[in-house]
């Protein structure tokens, strides 16, 4: 089904009989060339550049849950392209540039929202760190824009500038970031993949691994034996849980990072606020709530829910920030687990075992890397090369001593 | 959460910063035993990364200073127990098999 507003228009009109599900709930075949593991955001991107960039449309994914119901519906919806490192600014820009297309590209309305992402600094070396990444971004032909003090308080006026124990002396200033309603990005790419051909099998849980001879040669599931020539596996947050069926480890701890909303309010956020004294950021959804969040939890979990210690903190590091913020009630948090990999960074590479492939090490900033991950993801299963702008993310990236560490802390998963 | 620090008793894990998993001991350096690359980048950047009863490492910074191991569970954040990290690996070394705090 096409959505435009005529269509829309006709459907009022003749009492919204036409409406047809939005994608295909699909049940399992026997075999298929990619079987994807995974039917989050990556997951489904993947399924849809496969088949439509790429022309693989005998596909699977696999999803345990429903799709869209883990760390794709969870995060904080936030995009931008704000990295300094050759090995990641590339990646991410590519991503934004496939962002600000993407409405158009798999017809779903997901909101895509450009109203910038400010970073603000508090001290003399601060700025210049933010200049430096400022210019390092511009190099790759990214918009940047260092802000002074006056500049950030016409954008916005309601933060603490003079009372503060580390006052805003300006920020970082990209226009092109913004926000993504979220779900709408699964659910449009589920609708992309599924036009082109794609099986989308939702409560189907992968519980093995077949592999003869050192290739894959299917996965055992909840729902049967799916064979398949490629297995792309592709479960950030679960990664080294699912890996564990074919025997491998991976550079990947599991931690928890918790979000919040607020109750909703009449627009005073116009863009995304991240605070550079503490770990805090901040946007406004279209429905009025502050969606705000800070630092993972910091020790390793697999449970969808973190502790008191670091909600105190994030909402410590919102008052400095913004002390009216005081004033709202925070109504919701909850959590997803995050792949912390080793440098920060994250992997799109093969196995060593033939056939199996391996997407995840998001750290909490897979969201914003969704249609780049996806695009580079399919690029990967179907030429067996990585693209062009997904060369550094090799899991022997460390044996090599390639490390793309943008914080520089070193092999300390929870510091990234 | 509480962590069991064995030193100070129940402490509050703010008063605590966490580490990371404590999957193996460190390879040993020097003479004959100086670490392969690889073995060396197993400990480094290689996990299990288990969903369950984990083993991880936490430093009591606003107590006693001391490097102590948790015994405790990623799926529900129950904390079983707590072993000083110096006697931790001597301790685990003693029983190969028995996965420790159960």
């Amino acid at each position: 089904m096409r959505y435009s507003a005529l269509r829309i228009l006709m459907e009022g009109l003749t009492g919204n009989k036409g409406w047809t599900p939005t994608w295909r709930d699909a049940e399992p075949k026997a075999e298929y060339d990619v079987v994807i593991v995974g039917g989050g955001g990556h997951g489904l991107a993947t399924a849809y550049y496969l088949a439509k960039v790429y022309g693989i449309t005998n596909v699977a994914v696999v999803e345990k849950g429903w799709i869209g119901g883990g760390n794709v519906g969870r995060n904080t919806t936030i995009i931008r392209s704000n990295y300094m490192l050759p090995g990641n600014e590339p990646f991410y820009e590519f991503s934004m540039k496939l962002w600000e297309n993407l409405e158009q590209d798999f017809n779903y309305n997901a909101m895509v929202s450009q109203r910038g992402v400010l970073n603000l600094y508090h001290s003399d070396g601060q700025r210049d760190a933010y200049a430096r990444r400022g210019n390092a971004m511009r190099m790759y032909g990214v918009d940047a824009e260092l802000l002074d003090q006056d500049a950030v308080r016409s954008l916005y006026p309601t933060l603490n500038y003079d009372n503060a124990r580390f006052p805003i002396q300006g920020g970082l200033y990209q226009a092109r970031g913004g926000t993504v309603r979220h779900d709408a990005v699964a659910w449009g790419y589920a609708k992309g993949a599924s036009e082109h051909g794609v099986d989308i099998i939702q409560n189907c849980e992968v519980t093995g691994m077949d592999i003869a001879g050192g290739a894959i040669t299917g996965v055992q599931t909840s729902r049967g034996t799916i064979r398949a020539k490629k297995v792309a596996v592709c479960v950030a947050g679960s990664s080294s849980k699912v890996m564990s069926l074919a025997g491998l480890r991976l550079p990947i701890e599991s931690h928890v990072l918790q979000a919040f909303v607020s109750e909703a309010m009449k627009p005073i956020i116009p863009g995304v606020i991240t605070y550079g004294a503490g770990h805090f950021y901040l946007s406004q959804s279209d429905k009025g709530g502050l969606v705000f969040g800070g630092d993972i939890d910091g020790y390793n979990s697999y449970a969808q829910r973190g502790n008191l210690p670091v909600i105190e903190d994030v909402c410590e590091g919102g008052m400095s920030l913004m002390p009216s913020l005081g004033r709202a009630k925070v109504v919701r948090s909850w959590g997803g687990i995050m792949d912390m990999s080793m440098d920060g960074s994250p992997f799109i590479d093969r196995t060593s075992v033939d056939g199996l492939y391996f997407n995840g090490g998001w750290c909490y900033g897979g969201f914003k890397a969704t249609p780049a991950s996806g695009y580079c993801y399919a690029h990967l299963l179907a030429r067996d090369e990585p693209h062009h702008v997904a060369t550094e993310y090799r899991l022997d990236r460390f044996m090599r001593g390639a490390m793309i560490d943008e914080k520089g802390v070193g092999a300390q998963p929870n510091l990234h | 959460m509480l962590i069991p620090c064995p030193h100070c008793g129940l402490r509050p894990s703010e008063e605590f910063t966490p580490k990371g998993l404590a999957e193996a001991p460190r390879p040993v350096i020097g003479g004959a035993d100086l670490p392969e690359d690889a073995t060396w980048q197993d400990y480094l950047h290689t996990r299990t990364n288990r969903a369950g009863d984990t083993d991880e490492y936490f430093h009591h910074a606003l107590g006693c200073r001391s490097w102590v191991v948790v015994h405790r569970n990623t799926l529900t954040h129950e904390v079983y127990g707590a072993t000083m990290a110096s006697e931790f690996w001597a301790q685990k070394n003693q029983q190969p098999e028995q996965e420790t705090g159960q």
